[in-house]
């Protein structure tokens, strides 16, 4: 995945979430949120942690 | 290498926006949480004002009329079980069960219907004495027994025989005197 990619994808989340912060939001749409923000964090971790062994890879 | 530099860095950001996002989401689901239990509350609250409103009018229309119904029939179980008892003294025949015994069934708690019923009046004013709709209030209380009501009767009669008679002989005296003028 490009980088591009990964901000615009998180850019749409986050306009989501902005909205959801402006808003009288439920409880429900909130913790929705919530969970998406956290499995969109837990992955770009990971993506993170994979390009950077990559990047440290002396074979490349 | 530099373009996976720059794509970690990239990634970095996003996961910093997004740990911030979440910093302001869950506040925000805490003060949801609360507005939606306030609700709820009220909703509630709201309800269990309705219905207690309606029982309180439905008491004012009906306790006292009820009420009023419930005293009449235990008054007239009370009659019923005297004229029982006094058939059954008779003694010529089965004894007789009361009403309460045929309506209830075979019963050995110790209240019966006329001793266990309180029922009292609606407006407290008219309770203040102590009064109830049931049990009916009881007579001023008789002291006097069937053997000193006689003995008294019979005192009053001596009274009046021991008057009469020294009147009679006051009178007789007199026209003694008179006589003798």
């Amino acid at each position: 995945m490009s980088t591009e990619f990964a901000a615009s994808e998180s850019t749409s989340l986050m306009d989501r979430i902005a909205a959801v912060l402006k808003g009288v939001a439920s409880s429900e749409a909130i913790g929705a949120m919530i969970a998406e923000a956290e499995a969109e964090v837990r992955r770009l971790s990971n993506e993170r942690e994979a390009t950077r062994k990559l990047s440290l890879d002396p074979s490349r | 290498m530099a373009e996976a530099r720059q794509h970690a860095s990239g990634l970095e950001f996003e996961i910093e926006r997004l740990t911030s996002a979440l910093n302001h989401l869950r506040p925000a689901l805490d003060q949801a949480r609360e507005r939606e239990e306030q609700a709820e509350a009220d909703a509630f609250r709201a309800e269990v004002t309705a219905e207690r409103d309606a029982l309180a009018n439905d008491i004012v229309d009906k306790y006292e009329v009820s009420a009023r119904e419930i005293a009449s029939l235990l008054t007239r179980m009370t009659a019923s079980n005297a004229r029982v008892a006094v058939a059954n003294r008779l003694g010529r025949g089965p004894g007789l069960r009361s009403a309460e015994d045929i309506a209830r069934g075979p019963y050995v708690g110790m209240w019966t219907l006329a001793s266990g019923v309180r029922l009292p009046p609606l407006n407290p004013s008219a309770h203040t004495g102590g009064s109830f709709i049931w049990p009916l209030p009881e007579p001023p209380r008789d002291c006097m027994t069937p053997q000193l009501r006689a003995t008294m009767a019979a005192i009053g009669a001596e009274a009046r025989r021991i008057g009469q008679e020294v009147t009679a002989r006051e009178q007789a005296k007199a026209r003694a005197g008179r006589r003798r003028l």
